[in-house]
C-alpha cells in the first residue's frame, strides 16, 4: 500500500532549490579554469550536485508503505520562533529582563496552556543569572533594564 | 627518554589549580548535560565556547574535552535508568541498559558501564600519546594533494558510515561546504552569498549555525515528545556488584569495544556515533546466544560503552595531528581552537607541546574524575532527571541567545541562529543528519584552498591526485566507502529486521 511521500518529496525540492539559489548566486562570480579556479567554480559546482542530490531524493523516496508520517508540529516552531525573535527585538530595545520574561512566556505556549507565575519566577531566576554570569562576570554589552 | 619528558610537560600543565579546577567543571558540566534529555554535548560545548575566551586556551580546550567525554558518561546514565539516551551513541546503551534496570540490575548496568568506559577511554589515551606525535611527523610531508584527498575521505566517511541515507548524508556535506564558503573568499577578496549584509563578510559564525542546528533544533524536537519522567528509586552501592559470570563476559566484548573505537575513531570523518552502532553488532554477532540482546545482555552494554570512550579520545587523533575533526564536536573544538589563534595541524604539536601534553594528561585525570565521580554521584542525576522539560527548555534558549550574542556581541548572529534552528528542525524531522553538515562547514574554507591548490600544481590535470601515493590511498578509501553505500542501498537490507 503506498502512498506518495509529500513530505519527503517537499524536503527533496527544498535541497534542489537551495542547489539552485547556490548557481544562481555563483554564477554572478568568475567561474576561472581548472587550472586556477574561481571564486564561483565551488559554489556553482556544490550547487549542481545538490540539484542532483534533491533529485535522486524525490525519485527514491517518493512513495513510502505504511509509515506514521513524522510529526510536525508548527505549534512548536511558531511559538519558539515567535519567542526568540521577541528577545532579540525586546533586548536592545528594553533590556534583557523584559525580553527574557517574555521569550519564555512566549515559548511557554509550545509546551501547552501557560500559568503566569511559574515562568515569570523562572524568567526572573534566568535574568539574574544572566545577569551574574554574563554581563557581570563576562561584561558582555547587554543591559538588563533600559527605560 | 623523551616519552617521559613529554609526559612530565603535561603533567605540569594538567596538575596546576586551574587547570584541575575547569576539568572538574567540564566534566560534570558534561556528565550533568549527558543526563538530561534534550541537549547534547554539541549543544553544551557551543554555550561554554564563549567563557573560553576568557580562559588560557589550554585551559579552555581541558574544559571543553571535559563536557565532551563527561556527556557520554552521563547520556549513559540516563539511558540505562530511563530508556532516554542523553546523545546520539548513547542510544544504543538503551538497548540492553534499560532491560537489565527493569530486572533490578541498574547498579550493575552503571557499574559495568563505568568501568567499561574507563578502559576504553584510557586505551585510546595510550594510543593518542603513541599515534599522534608520528602521524604528525609523518603529516608534515603532506601538501595540497593529500590534504584534499583526507578531507574528502573523512568528509565521504561522515555521510556513508553514519546511521541514515548516505545520500541524504552526503547533500548536508554539499550544502554545509556550500554555507562554510559564504564571506570573503580569501584567495580574491569576493563577498560570496553575503545578500547584502555587513555581518556575513566574515562569514556565518560558526556558533551561531552549531547552536541553532544542535541547540534549538533539538529543543524544537523535543518538546512535543518530554513525557513525565516517574519517580526512580534510588540505586544502593551494594547493588552494583557484579557477578563473577558478570565480569567474565564483559572482558572480551570490553576488548573488542575499545578496538573497534579506537579504529573508528582515529579515521576522519567518523566518530563515537558509528563506534557505538558498530560494536554492539559486532557483539550481536559473535554472541553464542544472540537471542539474550535486548532483554539485558551484560555484553551488549559493555561493548558499546568502551568503544564509546575510546572513540572519543580516539577522534582527539586526527583532530590535533592533521586538524581534520573526526566528528561534529572535534569540528567545533577545532573551531574553538582555530577561535583562539591557534593552527591546528602537523606543525601543533612540534608548536605547542605544552598544550598537546597538557590536555592529554588531562583526559587521563579527567577519565579518573569521571571513574571516581559517578558512583557516588548516581543519585544525584537521576533527581535531575525529574526536572520537568517546560523550565529546562526556556533556560537552554535563554543561555543559546546570551551565548550566540556574546560571542561577537552581535544580534545579528541570534538571528542566524534561530534560522538555522528552524532548518535544523526539519532535518531532523525529515531525517537529514546534521553532523555533515557541520563538518562539510568547518571543511568547505579548507577543501577549497587544497582543491585550487593541487589543480595549480598539477596545471590543471586530475592525474595528480593519483599519483600521489597517499592521496590516492585515500580518495581510493573514499571510493570504496561510495561504493559500498550504492551497494548496501541498492541489496535489501536484511540485517535490520534482525533485531
Amino acid at each position: 500500500m503506498a502512498r506518495v511521500n509529500v513530505i519527503e518529496i517537499g524536503g527533496a525540492l527544498a535541497l534542489a532549490a537551495l542547489g539552485a539559489f547556490f548557481v544562481w548566486k555563483g554564477l554572478d562570480y568568475p567561474l576561472g579554469s581548472l587550472r586556477r579556479l574561481g571564486p564561483g567554480a565551488l559554489p556553482v559546482a556544490m550547487g549542481v550536485a545538490m540539484i542532483g542530490c534533491g533529485g535522486v531524493l524525490m525519485l527514491v523516496n517518493a512513495t513510502v508503505d505504511d509509515e506514521d508520517p513524522p510529526a510536525i508540529s508548527m505549534r512548536v516552531v511558531a511559538s519558539v520562533t515567535a519567542a526568540l525573535l521577541a528577545w532579540t527585538l525586546l533586548v536592545p530595545l528594553f533590556g534583557f529582563v523584559v525580553g527574557t520574561i517574555v521569550m519564555v512566556l512566549i515559548s511557554r505556549l509550545a509546551h501547552g496552556p501557560v500559568k503566569l507565575l511559574e515562568p515569570l519566577t523562572l524568567a526572573i531566576v534566568l535574568s539574574m543569572a544572566g545577569y551574574l554570569i554574563f554581563v557581570y562576570g563576562l561584561r558582555i554589552p547587554l543591559r538588563p533594564i533600559i527605560w | 627518554m623523551d616519552f617521559f619528558a613529554n609526559i612530565e610537560t603535561g603533567l605540569q600543565v594538567a596538575v596546576s589549580p586551574e587547570a584541575l579546577l575547569f576539568c572538574f567543571i567540564g566534566v560534570t558540566v558534561g556528565t550533568f548535560v549527558g543526563v538530561l534529555p534534550g541537549i547534547g554535548a554539541i549543544a553544551a560545548i557551543s554555550m561554554s565556547l564563549p567563557l573560553t575566551f576568557y580562559l588560557d586556551p589550554t585551559i579552555g580546550l581541558i574544559m571543553l574535552a571535559g563536557i565532551f567525554y563527561g556527556a557520554q558518561y552521563g547520556s549513559s546514565t540516563a539511558a540505562i535508568l530511563m530508556n532516554i539516551p542523553g546523545t546520539a551513541t548513547a542510544a544504543v546503551s538503551c538497548l540492553d541498559g534499560y532491560p537489565m534496570a527493569k530486572q533490578g540490575r541498574a547498579g550493575v548496568a552503571l557499574l559495568t558501564t563505568t568501568i567499561t568506559s574507563f578502559i576504553g577511554g584510557s586505551f585510546a589515551i595510550l594510543l593518542l600519546m603513541a599515534f599522534a606525535p608520528l602521524l604528525a611527523s609523518f603529516a608534515l610531508e603532506f601538501g595540497s594533494v593529500e590534504y584534499f584527498a583526507i578531507m574528502t575521505l573523512g568528509l565521504i566517511a561522515a555521510s556513508s558510515i553514519g546511521i541514515g541515507s548516505p545520500l541524504k548524508g552526503f547533500a548536508m556535506v554539499l550544502l554545509g561546504l556550500t554555507l562554510g564558503l559564504a564571506g570573503t573568499d580569501v584567495t580574491s577578496g569576493v563577498q560570496r552569498f553575503t545578500l547584502g549584509f555587513f555581518r556575513l563578510h566574515d562569514g556565518i559564525s560558526l556558533v551561531a549555525l552549531a547552536m541553532g542546528i544542535f541547540g534549538i533544533a533539538e529543543i524544537l524536537a523535543s518538546i512535543k515528545q518530554q513525557q513525565q519522567v516517574s519517580a526512580l528509586k534510588g540505586v544502593s552501592f551494594r547493588s552494583m556488584i557484579p557477578t563473577r559470570d558478570d565480569v567474565r563476559r564483559c572482558m572480551w566484548p570490553t576488548l573488542r569495544g575499545t578496538m573497534i573505537g579506537s579504529a573508528v575513531g582515529i579515521l576522519p570523518g567518523s566518530g563515537p556515533s558509528i563506534a557505538t552502532f558498530m560494536s554492539y553488532a559486532v557483539e550481536k554477532r559473535m554472541a553464542k546466544e544472540p537471542e539474550r540482546f535486548g532483554h539485558g545482555a551484560i555484553e551488549g552494554l559493555a561493548s558499546p560503552e568502551a568503544s564509546n570512550n575510546a572513540a572519543v579520545q580516539a577522534a582527539f587523533i586526527p583532530t590535533l595531528s592533521l586538524g581534520i575533526p573526526g566528528d561534529a564536536v572535534m569540528a567545533i573544538l577545532l573551531g574553538a581552537m582555530l577561535m583562539h589563534g591557534i593552527a591546528p595541524g602537523p606543525q601543533f604539536i612540534g608548536n605547542n607541546p605544552d598544550m598537546f601534553w597538557g590536555l592529554i594528561i588531562s583526559f587521563w585525570i579527567g577519565n579518573l574524575m569521571l571513574l571516581v565521580l559517578n558512583i557516588p554521584l548516581i543519585g544525584i542525576w537521576v533527581k535531575m532527571l525529574a526536572i520537568p522539560y517546560r523550565i529546562l527548555y526556556p533556560s537552554m534558549l535563554f543561555f543559546i541567545c546570551v551565548g550566540v550574542f556574546s560571542v561577537n556581541n552581535s544580534m545579528f548572529d541570534v538571528y542566524v541562529a534561530i534560522i538555522f534552528g528552524i532548518i535544523g528542525y526539519f532535518m531532523i524531522v525529515l531525517k537529514y543528519p546534521a553532523a555533515p553538515l557541520l563538518l562539510g562547514f568547518i571543511l568547505g574554507p579548507l577543501i577549497e584552498t587544497h582543491f585550487s591548490r593541487a589543480m595549480l600544481i598539477g596545471r590543471g590535470d586530475y592525474m595528480v591526485f593519483v599519483e600521489s601515493p597517499i592521496g590516492a590511498l585515500f580518495l581510493g578509501i573514499a571510493a570504496l566507502l561510495v561504493i559500498m553505500s550504492l551497494f548496501r542501498a541498492v541489496v535489501p537490507r536484511r540485517r535490520e529486521h534482525r533485531a
